[in-house]
């Protein structure tokens, strides 16, 4: 049934010449890092007639998981969805069952949960420009530096939580673990010592680029309509045009207290879309400074540690913004310890959409930068 | 690595020569150039891949071990290093690309999921473990294992490696055409493994009466 | 934010008079929209009301009678969503009209809700299977679809040998205990070799 939906496999031209296009699979594996995921394209010599993306080669059952866990045995769960921002999908989580169950979030906690939201949605950008440069044909060398800083940021979460990478830090009222003197001072280092710095380097060494200009310039992604149209969200929306962040157009947390700028840009091509995740990252560096001056002290948590805890029945929808787009977590409990249906709306699955509509007309070179700049991670697009 | 461990211990090679001489079996060479530079299948499913690339990156330095060459074809590639939940969709993929590896050849499951299923072991999608239809060399366990226990790992496979010896390696037998192959499952209603056809043909003729 | 302002409720039930009703269910919100008008109202909902950021969309199964879709629509100049759901019956199969054209963006999840759930979206253009690959067996997220080796409906599953399940090492070596003194002198396989190995003499007696 694949192959009846593909685009027209034989051609009739104008001057009576009929000519045969080519099937190729970029298979579920392959050079790249973005996962396990399959594009089956119709080719005519170079271009892109038609393009099917074939999803759920990663597909672990997240849903339906969710539904015999009980609420608190969720939170591990949702950390490997994407696996990039522990962070961001469990406060997904935290925001979506806090709403059902109507609790209040300790303040300090408030402060500890963006500080660590945008520790991580830096460490993403990074690993993304290190990747966007893998596939460019950089061998490795910009992903070095910028998995260079990750490891640092990863060892600050390793002090705070406990993992480098799951860390599994929110519970329903507040978070785990309180950030010691210590590891506070390593955040002052790193955002004010060293973060910007790199980021600077990082941009200087790039942006600049004879082979970065020429590939990536001017070869347009998608325009504003369009992408509006298609639900995509995320800095893929803001790179077209669209000053949509969750974070301020919808606050969710704290984040109405900080004054930061909603990235954009507004070409919406390949360059942009690079661009403006170097903009975030400046961005997120002063939520940062802020987020540090103003943490005051007090409890993390506004519950006590519970393994079971006390849903009433109703339904809760809670988004944020994740370096991907939106990620939504709709829950819909009916009183007893487990959820009656859990389901995760992923920025990378929605994105998607758009992918054949972007593709047609693109050469294959530019499909894999296309591909890289939607920022697809396959364990929150497979669940 | 040194001329002295290639050595043989009860041989006695005067100092001023060791670095040019080592006395040693054809078995302690072959296994001393095939450990010291296994070449990685560049295969990351799911959360296990970003720490095998963390792995690779300056910090934990896997190039010190021979094995910074990730190739991506199966074609070049000794070492099959599953990072990530097997999925039933993903399967035929994963056999196909084990049956097109050259021997010699090792399969390391990395992670909880690889090794047995993991924490998604109850889902209707996932495989408990490659080990189901592999055969795996190492298992590393760990959710997500961290570099240093990844490296820990593949220690361990290469203490596997010294201990082969070619009077035994199944590629150099004579009459096996091919000795590691392993039938690509089909996607039915559910995964098929070819190698029970047996077993659920029976199971079928009880049900059916 | 899932409450919309409460202008908007008016605006919508007023609008559309017995289509559209408000959900009064405990702990919910949003409107339930009748299934034949979804298309009426989803186009007033993107052009006259502004939200044109169709966010997701979601199918609930309730057993015995009814499944829902739930569609969640954001407006690009911000703030809270809206909330609206069709309730269908639990038939085979389940038909709800399809938003593709209207918003292009639910592509991939109404297909997603036909492959786990088996809501069938009438009008899309390519239903197929995405998450699950074509010729599996069953709807995976419906209330009554079990796996072959299901335990149990919720965690924490209770165990397996509710009495415990130990042994005793000696019912696993075939000389039991060891002791000569015992009956069994000859071990239990009867195998020539094993009475070499007897550990008898190094027992310590009180």
């Amino acid at each position: 049934m694949l192959y009846g939906a593909l685009a027209r496999y034989t051609v009739k031209q104008e001057d009576g010449l009929s000519t045969d296009r080519i099937v190729i699979n970029m298979g579920p594996h392959h050079p790249s890092t973005h996962g396990v995921f399959r594009a089956v394209m119709t080719l005519d010599g170079e271009t892109i007639a038609g393009l099917k993306p074939v999803l759920g080669y990663l597909h672990r059952n997240h849903d339906k998981i969710g539904e015999r866990n009980t609420f608190l045995l969720n939170m591990p769960f949702t950390d490997r969805l994407d696996y990039f921002n522990s962070m961001t999908n469990n406060f997904g989580y935290a925001l979506a069952v806090e709403k059902l169950m109507k609790i209040p979030v300790a303040e300090r906690a408030e402060y500890i949960r963006v500080i660590v939201s945008e520790l991580s949605r830096i460490q993403n950008h990074l690993v993304f420009i290190g990747t966007l440069l893998n596939d460019l044909g950089a061998m490795y060398t910009p992903s070095l530096y910028a998995f260079e800083e990750r490891e640092l940021i990863l060892d600050i979460f390793e002090a705070i939580s406990g993992a480098r990478m799951m860390c599994n830090y929110f519970r329903f009222g507040g978070v785990v673990r309180d950030i010691e003197d210590a590891e506070m001072q390593k955040i002052k280092d790193l955002v004010y010592d060293r973060l910007q710095y790199k980021t600077d380097e990082l941009d200087r060494m790039l942006t600049e680029n004879e082979v970065l200009l020429s590939r990536m310039k001017g070869v347009r992604m998608i325009n504003a309509e369009d992408a509006i149209a298609y639900s995509i969200t995320g800095p893929v929306l803001r790179a077209a045009g669209v000053p949509y962040d969750i974070r301020r157009a919808d606050p969710y947390g704290i984040y109405d207290r900080f004054d930061f700028d909603v990235a954009v840009r507004y070409n919406g091509d390949l360059m942009d879309n690079y661009l403006i995740r170097i903009d975030e990252i400046r961005q997120s560096l002063r939520i940062l400074d802020q987020a540090i001056k103003q943490i005051p002290q007090g409890p993390i948590n506004s519950q006590k540690p519970a393994y079971q805890v006390r849903v009433p029945a109703g339904e809760a929808y809670g988004r944020v913004e994740s370096p991907k787009g939106e990620l939504g977590y709709y829950v819909v409990s009916n009183g007893k310890p487990n959820p009656w249906r859990y389901h995760v709306r992923p920025a990378s699955f929605v994105n998607v959409t758009a992918l054949e509509k972007i593709s047609i007309g693109a050469k294959i070179a530019d499909f894999v930068v296309l591909l890289a700049m939607f920022d697809m991670v396959m364990g929150e697009c497979d669940r | 690595m040194d001329n002295e461990q290639l050595s043989l211990p009860q041989y006695e090679v005067p100092e001023d020569l060791q670095h040019a001489i080592a006395v040693t079996t054809l078995d302690r060479l072959y296994n001393w150039g095939r450990r010291s530079s296994v070449w990685p299948l560049m295969f990351g499913l799911a959360c296990c891949a970003i720490e095998m690339i963390a792995a690779q990156t300056a910090r934990y330095d896997l190039a010190r071990f021979g094995m910074e060459v990730m190739r991506p074809t199966p074609r070049q590639a000794d070492m099959l290093l599953v990072s990530g939940t097997v999925t039933k969709k993903m399967v035929p993929a994963i056999i196909r690309l084990y049956n097109q590896m050259p021997e010699p050849k090792y399969v390391v499951a990395m992670g909880a999921c690889a090794s047995g299923g993991g924490p998604f072991k109850e889902g209707y999608n996932v495989v408990a473990g490659i080990d189901k239809f592999l055969p795996v060399d190492v298992y590393i366990p760990g959710c997500p294992p961290t570099p240093q226990a990844l490296i820990a790992g593949l220690i361990k496979l290469q203490e596997k490696i010294d201990k082969q010896s070619i009077k035994q390696v199944p590629w150099y037998r004579r009459k096996t055409k091919d000795p590691n192959y392993v039938p690509v499952p089909i996607l039915g209603p559910d995964l098929i493994d070819p190698r029970r056809n047996a077993e659920i043909k029976s199971a079928a003729a009880v049900k059916e009466g | 934010m899932t409450a919309p302002a409460s202008p908007l409720t008016l605006d919508l039930v007023a609008r559309f008079p017995g289509l559209v009703q408000t959900d009064t269910r405990p702990g919910y919100s949003g409107f339930i929209v009748e299934k034949d008008s979804l298309l009426e109202v989803a186009a007033a909902v993107r052009d006259e009301l502004g939200f044109d950021l169709m966010t997701a969309v979601t199918g609930v199964d309730y057993p015995p009678d009814k499944m829902e879709v739930v569609y969640h629509a954001y407006r690009t100049t911000g703030g809270p969503g809206l909330v609206f759901k069709v309730q269908v019956p639990r038939v085979d199969p389940v038909e709800v009209p399809s938003l593709i054209h209207l918003y292009p963006g639910v592509d991939l999840q109404e297909r997603e809700a036909w492959d786990l759930l088996g809501i069938k979206f009438t009008g899309h253009p390519d239903l197929r299977r995405i998450l699950m690959w074509e010729g599996f067996e069953g709807h995976p997220l419906r209330k009554d679809w079990k796996e072959g080796f299901y335990e149990e409906d919720t965690k924490p599953f209770k165990s397996r040998w509710p009495q415990g399940q130990f042994y005793m090492a000696e019912d696993k070596n075939p000389f039991n205990d060891n002791l000569p003194s015992r009956k069994t002198s000859t071990p239990k396989n009867g195998s020539p070799k094993a009475t070499r190995c007897s550990t008898a003499r190094w027992r310590v007696t009180r």
